[in-house]
């Protein structure tokens, strides 16, 4: 951002903003490639997507989950075929109301399949096949899409700057959006401190990252005052989970209209080797009750825009077959979650192998993740060209539908 | 080290007539700038100025400094050991953390803790800069499996053989609970039908050792990890054991491996060793490990066939893999002297930069409760020591800590630590406008503190209208409230980023 644009901010702060108007005016020229925005929750850790979007119309999921396996009690049914577990029941409205599908047996190809969570994070955010590269999917996407946008928030990491954002070098990470502000010390404002700390970065005797890096942060800082972020009037649908807090931020960042493209959120502790727990209690219905509220405050918080989706997705699915620990060991397919206003949902999408179509005792996987995310970019970003750059090698077999 | 251009600046230095009257200390001139090699010398072989750094290196000269830095041995540091003592359980062996009542989150506080006292406070302020430098190189997160209960002792073996050779450090890596435990090969085995785990051959090779993914294939992978199966951990003593019943060498008791090749049959640690050995002297394992030293000490746009990095790796592996040769050939090097090249410090190393030079107080009444705050800085700067959440380590190319948001930490932290609001620490620096001349003095004293020397010119004329004045001005009573903002900006000056 250049002085000017700087001047214009400084014209925004001393003029009461209270609504999106007048900051879509000041950047509505900025010449923003695509309108989209797509949100990507990775669920760290590997979920039991069998546990979640239960096979419900299949003894082989009873009699090979004695100690753990869903009561029908504890499903609730949405096609006669698939049920979902019961802490997940927030979920059945927006699959009803067609904001939501299901894409059963997705994950890694053949030629990159690993049973190791760090592996397959990596190759997944990466997004080549048989390798961890070190830039990821959305890096290249955003790196790719050009400099039109140079938007402070226009790639954000909740909490970290995951894997799949690496390569777009300006990917900003937001644990809070209240923590972007400068705290003075008394007898000092932050506006005081924030003059001196753009004419000391400004100076062209500091090194020039430095010097840019500097006024992304000036600019963040200038943003995220004058629109008063992180002090959303919704905070408490979100609950005072980690989960909750940072869709919280990226709801906001979307409502503000800053011109964000994509967001990445973590949620961990989905690794339950043991203890998984019962279908109304502990740590498998914890996790997913968590997943559901965070998901549905969003889509309720945007108010089911179109142009924002939500992906779901995890590095691997996991066995049917639980263990001696009352939990269930690392297996092969996955399942993927597809939300959003402009989602063609209310239907399970992929091919689902049947739970006597097991592999080695896996879900084998019958769609590569990439096909949703090359579907994503394609219908939704605008992005079918650059497809080849975004997962190299990568040639989708042919779309799922899974947009309106 | 040019010795005799930084004896005479250290003369001048020396002779300065103007006190700092904020201590008993020497007398040290406000208003001189350090000698190039002595800033350089503080900047990188050390975690940041104190006075009492520079007051030592002007006692000494800068050549016995860096000759004692090389040899911690020869410098007292009983005083922070006496600190260190206060984190009473991580002295305590493996076993007695996992058979007693020690969470692992509070034994992560207090090893994050301790190793900011050590960092802070050490006198032997290189040996912790490379301690830091191997804890990243061969990287462990203490929040996984039982990671923690390790760290305590491996810990201490690689500060022990930090300045000491590198095919040691790799040797005791590879036994280092920590690290069995970290990279799952405790429960890799070649007895039955399933094949080993080779998590910790792919880092071995990929990380610690060539560096180069280009460098060997998925089979060598396989062939290394067949070589460990068996290394695994002994879970009555909670140390390193060989299990020669777990260990085949499968293909790689038929191919050469990058090299080398099995000394023994089945069943054997000597393979593992011998291994190890030859991959710390491979020509790629030297090329990466001085090229990322290179990069440390001098700055991350030096390139891998660099001449420096040359010279450098050629010394690594004349001396045996010796570290202290290496990092001598390294400070001789013309590219570490010349002044042009800077380092971003990383946000850790920016934590302990502005604690020592706000003399900050770090309270070990409880130690738990210090580990947990000290530990919010660190939360807050992303930057958890032994939290690097890949086996990589965390990164140290300047373009990796400073985006956006990193750059706002930088600065609150310098403003809450100037406000005597910082987690941990306590700072409460003494009235420098009091006595202070005029404006540009008030400015430059800080500085002198801080920065060990005044502001550079592009900053202080800044500080300076900060306080809406000019340098030849009286500092009013306004001005004087005005100097945790001073300290505060200094602290998030440009230059207080790098070293």
């Amino acid at each position: 951002m250049d002085l000017e644009r700087r001047r214009l901010l400084r014209a925004l702060a001393a003029a009461p903003v209270a609504t999106t108007g007048a900051s879509r005016l000041a950047f509505a020229a900025e010449g923003r490639r695509s309108d989209h925005t797509v949100v990507v929750v990775f669920l760290r850790g590997a979920m039991d997507s069998i546990g979640a979007l239960i096979p419900s119309d299949e003894s082989a999921y009873y009699d090979r989950r004695p100690g753990i396996a869903v009561p029908r009690a504890g499903q609730i049914d949405l096609d006669g075929q698939f049920a979902l577990h019961d802490a997940l029941r927030p979920l059945k409205s927006l699959y009803l109301q067609g904001d939501l599908a299901f894409v059963v047996g997705t994950g890694l190809d053949s030629a990159s399949a690993t049973r190791s969570h760090f592996d397959a994070q990596a190759r997944m955010e990466g997004g080549l096949s048989g390798r961890t590269g070190a830039k990821g999917w959305l890096g290249r996407y955003l790196a790719m899409q050009g400099s039109g946008n140079d938007e402070v928030f226009r790639g954000v990491g909740i909490g970290d700057v995951s894997h799949a954002l690496r390569g777009y070098q300006d990917a900003l990470n937001i644990n809070d959006l209240a923590n972007l502000r400068l705290r003075p010390p008394n007898d000092v404002t932050a506006f005081e401190l924030d003059t001196t700390l753009e004419a000391m970065y400004g100076d062209e005797r500091t090194r020039e990252l430095l010097r840019a890096q500097a006024d992304r942060a000036l600019n963040t800082l200038y943003l995220a005052t004058v629109r008063n972020l992180g002090y959303g009037t919704d905070a408490g649908r979100f609950g005072p989970l980690r989960f909750g807090r940072e869709m919280r931020q990226v709801a906001e960042l979307v409502n503000a209209d800053l011109g964000l493209e994509a967001a990445t959120v973590d949620m961990d502790g989905w690794d339950l080797h043991d203890s998984y727990g019962s279908w109304h209690t502990g740590a498998m219905q914890g996790q997913l009750k968590i997943l559901a509220e965070g998901l549905v405050a969003f889509h309720e918080a945007i108010g089911g825009r179109a142009d924002v989706t939500v992906i779901v997705m995890s590095e691997f699915g996991r066995r049917l077959e639980e263990n001696s620990s009352y939990g269930t060991d690392h297996g092969r397919g996955g399942m993927t979650m597809v939300l959003g206003g402009g989602v063609n949902g209310g239907r399970v999408a992929g091919r689902w192998s049947g739970l006597g179509g097991l592999v080695d005792g896996d879900l084998p996987v019958t769609t590569d993740y990439r096909q949703v995310l090359a579907e994503l970019l394609s219908r939704r970003l605008g992005a079918h060209d650059t497809l080849g750059n975004v997962f190299p090698g990568y040639q989708a077999p042919g779309w799922l539908d899974l947009f309106t | 080290m040019a010795l005799s251009r930084s004896t005479r600046t250290l003369a001048t230095f020396r002779s300065a007539t103007e006190s700092d009257s904020s201590s008993d200390r020497p007398p040290r001139r406000v208003g001189t700038r350090l000698a190039p090699d002595v800033r350089r010398a503080v900047d990188r072989l050390t975690f940041g100025q104190t006075p009492e750094l520079l007051d030592e290196i002007h006692r000494r000269g800068l050549a016995d400094f860096l000759a004692r830095q090389l040899d911690p041995a020869s410098i007292d540091d009983s005083a922070c050991d006496a600190e260190l003592s206060a984190f009473r359980r991580l002295y305590l062996p493996a076993t007695e953390l996992i058979g007693g009542a020690h969470s692992q989150w509070e034994l992560q506080n207090e090893l994050v803790g301790m190793s900011v006292v050590r960092a802070v406070k050490s006198r032997r302020q290189l040996l912790e800069v490379m301690v830091d430098f191997w804890s990243n190189h061969l990287s462990v997160n203490a929040a996984k499996h039982q990671v923690s209960y390790f760290l305590p002792a491996d810990n201490a073996t690689v500060r022990r053989l930090a300045l000491g050779r590198f095919d040691e450090l790799l040797a005791a890596s590879a036994r280092s609970p920590s690290m069995l435990s970290f990279l799952d090969n405790r429960t890799s085995r070649a007895d039955g039908t399933l094949p080993p785990n080779e998590n910790y051959a792919r880092e071995l090779l990929e990380i610690h050792t060539l560096g180069d993914p280009a460098a060997f294939n998925e089979a060598d992978i396989k062939a290394v990890a067949h070589v460990f199966t068996g290394w695994t951990i002994d879970r009555s003593r909670w140390t390193f054991v060989f299990r020669p019943e777990w260990n085949r060498l499968g293909p790689a008791s038929r191919r050469q491996t990058l090299g080398w090749r099995p000394e023994a049959g089945d069943g054997s640690e000597a393979n593992g060793r011998s291994l190890l050995a030859h991959l710390a002297r491979h020509p790629l394992t030297a090329r990466n490990l001085c090229h990322k030293l290179c990069r440390y000490f001098i700055g991350d746009n030096i390139g891998a066939d660099d001449a420096t990095v040359r010279s450098v790796t050629a010394r690594y592996l004349e001396s045996g893999t010796d570290i202290r040769a290496t990092l001598r050939a390294l400070f001789a090097s013309d590219a570490f002297r010349s002044p042009t090249s800077t380092r971003i410090r990383r946000p850790n190393e920016l934590l302990y930069a502005m604690l020592r030079a706000t003399s900050a107080q770090l309270p070990l009444g409880d130690v738990q409760h210090f580990g947990r705050r000290i530990k919010e800085e660190l939360v807050r700067l992303d930057q958890v020591t032994f939290q690097a959440p890949s086996p990589k380590g965390y990164p140290f190319e300047d373009a990796a800590w400073t985006d956006a948001s990193s750059m706002i930490a930088r600065w609150n932290l310098a403003f809450r630590l100037a406000a005597d609001r910082a987690d941990g620490a306590r700072v409460a620096l003494p009235d420098y406008a009091q006595g202070a001349s005029n404006v540009g003095h008030f400015v430059d004293r800080i500085g002198t503190r801080l920065l060990g020397e005044p502001p550079p010119e592009a900053e202080r004329r800044h500080l300076i209208a900060h306080l809406g004045a000019t340098a030849g001005e009286p500092v009013t009573a306004r001005m004087r409230r005005r100097q945790p903002a001073l300290v505060g900006l200094t602290l998030a000056s440009p230059h207080f980023q790098t070293r």
